[in-house]
C-alpha cells in the first residue's frame, strides 16, 4: 500500500514538478507582495494599532526575515525533492526580502526618527542591534545589485562566494531581532531556530550525508 | 506642596481617535515636508480636533477628567490607547494582546497585606482601601523604558498616607511591593525565564515623596485589569516598569530588595530606574521617546520632567552607577 502511494506520488510528481516550478516563479512575486498590500489596506482601515510606527517597523522587519528564509529554503528543497526548476525562485524571494528590509530601514529613518541624522547616526553606531540590522541591509543591498545576470557572468566563481553572504545576513538578522526585544521575550526565537536549521543544512558534511541518502 | 497640575473641572472632552492619527500619518507619510514641519512642532492629539470619540469603556460612558493636559501642557493620551497598549507580562509580552487576555480577570475580592518592619501591620480588602483613602486626580506622564510614553489621569492617593497608617519602624529602609501570583489565570507566569511574582521596590524616602501614589483608577473610572486593577503603584519619574501593577503585598524591609527585572537582566535594569535621557539603556538610546498618538519623537526629560519634585532624593549620587 505504502509503496503504491509512493510509486504513484513520484509518478505524478515527476510529471508535474516542471510546470509547477514554472508557475511558482510569477506566484513568488504575487505572494511576496501580499504583506505589503495587507499593510496598505490596514493603513487605510486604521488598523495598525495604538503605535502604528512601531507596528510598521515590526511588520516590515518580520516579512524581510521570512522572505530571506524562503530564499534560503530553496536550495534544500531543490535537493530533497530533486526539483531543479525552483532554483530560480531564490532571486525573487531575495529581492523582495531586500525590498522589505529597505522599507524597514526607511520606517526607522523617516517615520521614526524624522530624518534627524544626528540621532540616527548615534543609534546606528552605538546600538549593537541596530549595527547588526544595518550590516544585514548592506549585505542584502550588495546581493541585490549583483543579482543581475551581467554580474554573474563577470564575476564567475567569485559570484558564488559573494552570494554565500546571504547566510551571514540570515544569522545577523536573527540576532538583530533577538537583541531588539527585552530578555525573556520569546517572539524572535522561532525565526532564529528556522534560520539555524537552514544554515546547518548547508554545511558540507550535512550536504554529503543528505546526498548519500537520496 | 506642589502637586504639579492644578485641577479645573472642564466639560466632558472628546479625545481624538486613532483614525485622526492614522489620517495625519498618511499625509505625513506621503510628504517629507510635513514631516520636517512635525519635527519643529509635534503634531499632537488635542481636543480641538473634531471627530467621533474612540473611547471604549465597559459602562459605555465617556470618562470625565478634570483637565485635558498635564502641567506642561501635554495633552492626555486617548483612553482607548491607555487601555489597549499595555506592558503586563503576566498576561502576554504582546502589548496589544493584554487587554483581550485580561478582559475577564477577576480582581474582586482582593486583599493587600501590608507588613514587615511596621508597628501596625494590616490586611485590607480593596473595598476597605477604597473607603478609607480618598483619591484625587493626578495627571502624570508615563515613560516606558522601551521608548514610548503616555499622559494618564490617575485616581489615587499618596503612598505616604498608607505608610503613615502602618507606621514603619526605624529599621525600615525600603518598601517592597509584590504583584499577584496566579499562573492559572495569568498565562504569562508560565514563562519560566522570569522569577515570578513581579517584585518592585522603592527607597523609603522615595516612597514618601508626594508624587508617589497608589492608584485605583484612571480617567475617572476603576482600573481595568490590563492597567493593574484593582490597585497599583505610580511613580512617574521612573520608567514604567517600576509602577508595579495588581499589588497583593507591601512589606517594609531593611535591605534593598531585588526586583524581577534586576534579577532577570541585572546589567540592563537597576534598582532606581529613574528616567534619564543622558543614560542609555545598554541596547538602545533613552534620549528620545514617542508619545503615543504623536508622529515625531520628542526629547525625554530628566526624571521625566519631575526634576523639581524629586532631584533632591538623589543629590550627590552618581546616576550612572545607581541606574
Amino acid at each position: 500500500m505504502k509503496a503504491w502511494i509512493s510509486k504513484n506520488f513520484s509518478k505524478y510528481w515527476n510529471e508535474y514538478k516542471r510546470p509547477l516550478g514554472t508557475i511558482l516563479h510569477p506566484l513568488s512575486h504575487v505572494g511576496s507582495s501580499i504583506p505589503f498590500l495587507i499593510g496598505l489596506w490596514d493603513f487605510w482601515q486604521n488598523n495598525l494599532g495604538v503605535n502604528p510606527i512601531a507596528e510598521i517597523t515590526h511588520r516590515t522587519g518580520k516579512t524581510a526575515i521570512i522572505l530571506l528564509m524562503l530564499s534560503l529554503a530553496i536550495s534544500p528543497l531543490r535537493l530533497l525533492l530533486s526539483w531543479p526548476q525552483i532554483n530560480k525562485l531564490r532571486r525573487p524571494f531575495g529581492l523582495w526580502s531586500f525590498a522589505y528590509a529597505t522599507a524597514h530601514f526607511s520606517t526607522f529613518v523617516i517615520l521614526d526618527y524624522g530624518l534627524n541624522w544626528q540621532a540616527i547616526l548615534d543609534e546606528i553606531l552605538h546600538r549593537k542591534f541596530i549595527i547588526l540590522g544595518f550590516t544585514t541591509g548592506v549585505i542584502l543591498l550588495t546581493l541585490a545589485i549583483t543579482s543581475f545576470k551581467i554580474f554573474l557572468k563577470k564575476m564567475g566563481k567569485r559570484w558564488k562566494k559573494l552570494h554565500r553572504l546571504v547566510y551571514v545576513a540570515g544569522i545577523l538578522a536573527s540576532i538583530h531581532f533577538i537583541l531588539a526585544v527585552k530578555p525573556g521575550v520569546l517572539r524572535p526565537w522561532p525565526y532564529a531556530a528556522v534560520m539555524l536549521i537552514l544554515l546547518v543544512f548547508r554545511l558540507s558534511p550535512v550536504q554529503t550525508w543528505v546526498k548519500k541518502r537520496l | 506642596m506642589d502637586k504639579g497640575p492644578t485641577l479645573k473641572i472642564t466639560p466632558e472632552k472628546q479625545y481624538a481617535t486613532r483614525k485622526e492619527f492614522i489620517k495625519a500619518l498618511g499625509i505625513a507619510g506621503m510628504s517629507a515636508a510635513v514631516l520636517a514641519a512635525c519635527k519643529e512642532k509635534p503634531f499632537v492629539l488635542g481636543d480641538e480636533i473634531p471627530g467621533e470619540t474612540a473611547i471604549v469603556s465597559d459602562s459605555g460612558a465617556a470618562p470625565v477628567v478634570g483637565s485635558s493636559t498635564d502641567e506642561l501642557g501635554d495633552p492626555l493620551t486617548a483612553y482607548d490607547n491607555v487601555i489597549n497598549y499595555n506592558n503586563f507580562y503576566e498576561f502576554t509580552t504582546d502589548k496589544e494582546g493584554v487587554a483581550r487576555l485580561a478582559k475577564n480577570y477577576q480582581t474582586s475580592p482582593w486583599e493587600v497585606k501590608i507588613g514587615g518592619l511596621v508597628e501596625n501591620p494590616q490586611t485590607l480588602s480593596i473595598d476597605e482601601i477604597r473607603r478609607h483613602y480618598i483619591t484625587e486626580e493626578r495627571i502624570y506622564r508615563m515613560r516606558c523604558v522601551e521608548g514610548w510614553s503616555m499622559v494618564i489621569p490617575w485616581q489615587g492617593f499618596p503612598l505616604s498616607a498608607l505608610l503613615e497608617d502602618v507606621k514603619p519602624t526605624s529599621e525600615a529602609k525600603y518598601v517592597r511591593f509584590e504583584s499577584v501570583y496566579d499562573p492559572v489565570e495569568l498565562p504569562g507566569q508560565k514563562n519560566i525565564f522570569y522569577p515570578w511574582p513581579y517584585i518592585e521596590a522603592l527607597r523609603l524616602d522615595e516612597a514618601y515623596n508626594d508624587l508617589a501614589i497608589i492608584a485605583t483608577g484612571l480617567y475617572g473610572k476603576d482600573l481595568l485589569p490590563q492597567n493593574g486593577a484593582p490597585i497599583r503603584l505610580v511613580v512617574p519619574w521612573k520608567y514604567g516598569f517600576k509602577s508595579i501593577k495588581s499589588i497583593t503585598k507591601i512589606d517594609l524591609v531593611s535591605e534593598m530588595p531585588v526586583s524581577l527585572w534586576m534579577d532577570s537582566a541585572p546589567n540592563e535594569y537597576g534598582f532606581y530606574a529613574n528616567v534619564n535621557p543622558d543614560l542609555d539603556h545598554p541596547r538602545w538610546s533613552q534620549a528620545t521617546e514617542r508619545r503615543i498618538g504623536e508622529i515625531s519623537r520628542r526629547d525625554s526629560l530628566l526624571f521625566n520632567g519631575y526634576e523639581t519634585e524629586v532631584a533632591s532624593l538623589y543629590e550627590g549620587m552618581d546616576l550612572e552607577k545607581f541606574f
